[in-house]
């Protein structure tokens, strides 16, 4: 809301400067925005909030001041002569929808002269940044912003049938509104419209028509002011795309009991700067005027809310300087409610409007506070174990839009399931809301390619969305995993230590990790389905050929891990360590391609072998010297007792019915 | 004999000196403290002394041995750190240690949740696709209410809406614990937008909510100003102006003071105020009984402004290059 310094001082009876009152302003909970020293005067733009419509006007402005800082308000009065005749032999008024326009009034004035307006009004328009008109439409401007009531002058001349009708629209109206670069638009019916008795003349509380706007050589006006319900309002101008300073203001509110005294105030100044006659009587359309509200507060509520002792004597004090009219009784102070305050219902509006006056920077503050410790929530525990896992990994961590392309989520979705998306109005082409993680870290690993940026390891931690067969709606976290990778040859375990890391955060360290093949994915191939402790949490293996083309094989994780973030870690027991050495044997076999490490781990547990201990992976040799189709797996087997040292020969056994074992089940060659 | 121990001590040590290579000190540990060295030779004349003398012998033999034990040690010591393999420039740049990053949001918030948390508030989480229940009609948002408008919400097809606040989780918590709560909840919100430098469709809120009996503004007002002390230092300024939510009221705004290229300025942090006896209302809360207050801080303008960052979007084409930064 632009502001005038010295038109707000119109209204007080000692002017404040424009530090002044951007000051008190701001304690009012109007702060400043922009300011623009003018000669003579200060424009101000204050910040506004959706409930103080009251306060988009000069007068509103100066009340708070005067509030805050002990001032005395004048709000302007029009009492204009009505030496003319009856108001219904000009024209007459049919308001079918007073539940949307709860008053209409209509005013005539016959016989004015347009022309320039007085230097007094004008020069507060221009203040405020407003360009003048002339005399009628700067006096409209010049009531909205002094007291926030919108107004309209119709030509009186070209209204159809000397009528106004407040009505709905009917589908396929035409309206062209007033502007320069207006172009006609059609109504679909469900706006609400000032109408004459062939055509709307208003998209009411938005715009005047084209057709009926006063002109330079306008003689006989219709001064319309009403309220309009803020709802419509706010409809009609979001449909058409139009807003005004008169539907902001409608807006917010305003009430039918403001309505009269700002016509007359318009009618004073119309009459001043443009002579004319006004006729006698109002065209009244509507509902009756309600009463004004009382509102009770009890003071010690009031304290009690706000941890301030303010006595009562002083909350009647700052209830009375707003325009409260309080009354005190046994504590309870009663106000009624001024017309411009339709913001004001109940006992903590009025408790809300003391913390103001007695503003937030008088608010004592405590040096300690009570606490009771909070116990760190095992969801929360996990994610943070997490992240640390994998930032210690050397993953980077993404935030990324939860929003994504049709394309760009195709390939994620499971089997079964649909996408979940936001109205594709919205959207920006983006409606999808991500059925997985992955399609974002390739997005990111992607943009960094281009920018030269390689050699990444990235993660996310987010929501993840999709409709289920039976039509539950599914969200849910997800770990997604990217890497590139650095040595073809080390295959998944890249990625597969990771995963560890991860379980043993969500798990502990005993958590069992198992990986097994699965069938390829629509992003994955190979596939491999992830377990810890039994519990299938997802998927990780290769991207494959369909969604990350030719980039040299990625590899890519999605772990769900809710399902081990609603406990605390299991407790840990200390393992004693082992008091005699081990011995360790290394064996090298040739087997086919589809022979699996975990089957010649399988194979070696299945023997249960004496003082086994653990069969360690050691590398997986491919090219010269193996034959096609197969690989060289070399592992190391430890033993060890736990009483005493063992002895070479009490381990050469075993592992000869281990190589027996291999040559029989996986058709091993044993190398070297 | 006493004296012949003296002179046994020097030549020894001499010998020491000499050892020209790592097999010389070996050797000589081997005569000198080897169980057949020297010493142990020298142990085995205790029944030659006289038996008023083997005391003294005693303790001038353990002094001679710690003495030879402790020479022998030295000198290793020292070999240990003399030059062994190749050649080292130590001005060398050091080779990445392979750290990875957390991403500045998510710094950001794990470090305002951990303040909150030291001062009891429990985080918690709440969903990001919500009904409108949750979303506003629970928050004291009427049907009417402009904040509803389709143009400003992601409504989902079939129903629903991605959150625009985080509030939806005083809601979400209240509905399933009875006072007294004091919760802080971090996640992503969502409100269509023109990506601009300080526009973004989707960002991240801290919500906080205390509900108790006695909770008052000084409440508020002091765990406000207490988490600014300890985010940005004793020296910030902080101040509370009047503002309006319909979930909370009194409503305020807090801000920051805060330097931003050479000019003092005030920054906002957030929105806060009195929980809306409406809000605890329609949650069948006494509101008589319980009060409480509730706030809401932007994590990203915090990180902006922490860090000096001019452009959102920065934040969210996580360009490795600018992850690193932090």
């Amino acid at each position: 809301m632009y502001a005038s310094e010295a038109w707000i001082n119109d209204y007080l009876d000692r002017p404040a400067d424009a530090d002044e009152q951007a000051d008190l302003l701001t304690h009012a909970g109007f702060p400043l925005e922009g300011r623009e020293d003018l000669p003579g005067d200060v424009r101000q733009d204050f910040e506004m909030t959706s409930n103080r419509g009251d306060c988009t006007c000069h007068v509103g402005l100066a009340r708070e001041i005067a509030a805050l800082s002990n001032r005395t308000l004048f709000v302007p009065v029009g009492s204009p002569q009505a030496n003319g005749p009856e108001v219904d032999t000009f024209a007459s008024l049919d308001n079918e929808v007073p539940q949307h326009c709860p008053l209409y009034t209509g005013r005539v004035i016959t016989d004015i002269t347009v022309g320039p307006s007085p230097s007094h009004i004008s020069e507060r328009l221009i203040a405020r940044g407003d360009i003048p008109r002339s005399n009628l439409v700067d006096a409209t401007n010049f009531v909205l912003f002094e007291l926030g009531q919108p107004t309209h002058v119709f030509d009186l001349d070209t209204l159809a049938g000397n009528k106004i009708v407040v009505r709905m629209a009917r589908k396929g109206e035409k309206f062209l509104p007033i502007g320069e670069d207006a172009t006609e638009i059609e109504l679909n019916g469900t706006e609400l419209v000032i109408a004459d008795a062939e055509k709307p003349i208003a998209l009411a509380g938005v715009k005047g028509g084209a057709l009926t706007a006063v002109t330079d050589a306008t003689k006989n006006i219709l001064v319309e002011a009403a309220t309009f319900d803020p709802v419509m309002v706010r409809h009609t101008s979001r449909l058409h795309n139009i807003s005004s300073d008169s539907s902001f203001r409608f807006e917010r509110g305003v009430s039918p009991g403001q309505v009269n005294e700002a016509a007359e105030r318009l009618c004073q100044l119309i009459i001043d700067s443009a002579g004319g006659t006004l006729a006698t009587g109002v065209l009244t359309g509507g509902e009756n005027l309600p009463a004004r509200a009382a509102v009770t507060m009890r003071t010690a509520r009031c304290r009690d809310l706000l941890g301030i002792n303010i006595d009562d004597g002083t909350q009647v004090e700052m209830l009375e300087g707003l325009g409260f009219e309080p009354s005190l009784s046994g504590g309870v102070i009663t106000a009624t409610v001024p017309w411009h305050r339709g913001d004001i219902h109940r006992e903590v509006d009025l408790i809300e409007e003391i913390m103001r006056m007695h503003g937030f920077a008088a608010v004592p503050v405590r040096e300690t506070l009570t606490i009771a410790p909070a116990a760190d929530p095992p969801d929360h525990r996990a994610a943070e174990a997490m992240i640390a896992a994998l930032v210690s990994d050397g993953f980077i961590e993404t935030v990324t839009h939860t929003l994504i392309s049709e394309q760009d989520a195709a390939a994620f979705l499971p089997s079964g399931c649909s996408s979940r998306q936001v109205h594709e109005t919205r959207a920006a082409g983006e409606p999808v809301l991500r059925p997985s993680i992955i399609p974002s870290l390739l997005r990111v690993r992607r943009h960094n390619a281009d920018q030269g940026v390689d050699d990444l390891s990235l993660f996310e931690l987010g929501s993840t969305f999709h409709r289920a067969a039976d039509g539950t709606d599914v969200e849910s976290l997800e770990l997604g995993l990217l890497m590139d990778v650095r040595i073809a040859s080390d295959g998944i375990r890249p990625l597969r230590g990771i995963v560890d890391h991860v379980a043993r955060a969500l798990a502990g360290v005993d958590a069992a990790v198992t990986v097994e093949p699965c069938a390829d994915l629509s992003w994955l191939a190979p596939a491999a389905a992830v377990s810890i402790n039994d519990v299938c949490v997802g998927h990780i293996g290769r991207l494959n050929e369909a969604v990350a083309p030719g980039d040299g094989g990625w590899l890519a994780g999605a772990i769900r891990p809710e399902a081990f973030m609603q406990t605390d870690l299991p407790e840990r027991e200390a393992h004693r360590l082992p008091e005699h050495p081990a011995i360790e044997r290394d064996l090298s076999l040739i087997v086919p391609e589809s022979i699996t490490w975990a089957q010649l781990v399988a194979i070696a547990d299945g023997l249960d072998m004496p003082h086994h201990e653990a069969t360690e992976f050691v590398t997986v040799y491919r090219g010269k010297g193996i034959p096609d189709g197969q690989k060289s797996v070399s592992m190391r087997l430890r033993f060890r007792a736990a009483d005493r040292t063992l002895t070479h020969e009490e381990v050469d056994g075993p592992i000869e019915s281990l190589i027996a074992a291999f040559r029989a089940e996986v058709g091993a060659e044993i190398r070297g | 004999m006493l004296a012949e121990l003296d002179t046994t001590q020097e030549q020894a040590l001499a010998a020491l000196a000499a050892a020209g290579d790592d097999a010389a000190v070996e050797a000589w540990r081997i005569d000198w403290l080897g169980s057949k060295g020297q010493l142990k030779q020298l142990m085995a004349r205790m029944k030659d002394v006289e038996p008023s003398e083997r005391p003294a012998f005693g303790e001038r033999m353990n002094a001679l041995k710690q003495a030879l034990e402790d020479a022998f040690k030295a000198h290793k010591d020292v070999g240990a750190k003399g030059p062994s393999g190749p050649p080292m420039d130590v001005t060398e740049p050091g080779l990445p240690a392979g750290l990875g990053r957390r991403h500045i949001v998510s710094q950001t918030v794990a470090e305002i949740i951990e303040v909150f948390a030291r001062m009891g508030f429990e985080p918690t989480t709440g969903p990001e696709v919500e009904d409108e229940w949750h979303n506003f009609t629970a928050l004291n948002v009427p049907e009417s209410h402009p904040a509803r408008e389709a143009i400003d919400n992601y409504y989902l097809e079939g129903g629903g809406i991605l959150r625009s606040q985080t509030s939806t989780v005083q809601i979400r918590v209240l509905e399933k614990t009875p006072p007294p709560v004091r919760i802080v909840a971090a996640g992503r919100v969502y409100r269509p937008d023109t990506h601009d430098a300080t526009h973004y469709s989707m960002f991240h809120q801290v919500e906080g909510l205390y509900v108790d009996r006695g909770v008052t503004m000084v409440d508020l007002k002091s765990t406000l100003l207490g988490f600014a002390h300890a985010f940005f230092g004793e020296e910030v300024e902080v101040r509370m102006r009047p503002s309006f939510f319909p979930f909370t009221e009194p409503s305020a705004e807090v801000d920051m003071k805060m330097r931003i290229k050479g000019k003092w300025q005030w920054v906002e942090l957030g929105g806060c105020g009195m929980v809306d006896p409406n809000v605890l209302e329609a949650l069948n809360i006494d509101a008589e009984e319980w009060t409480g207050f509730a706030f809401g801080l932007g994590v990203e303008r915090v990180a902006m402004r922490k860090h000096g960052i001019a452009d959102i979007r920065w934040l969210f084409e996580n360009d490795a290059r600018f992850l690193r930064q932090f």
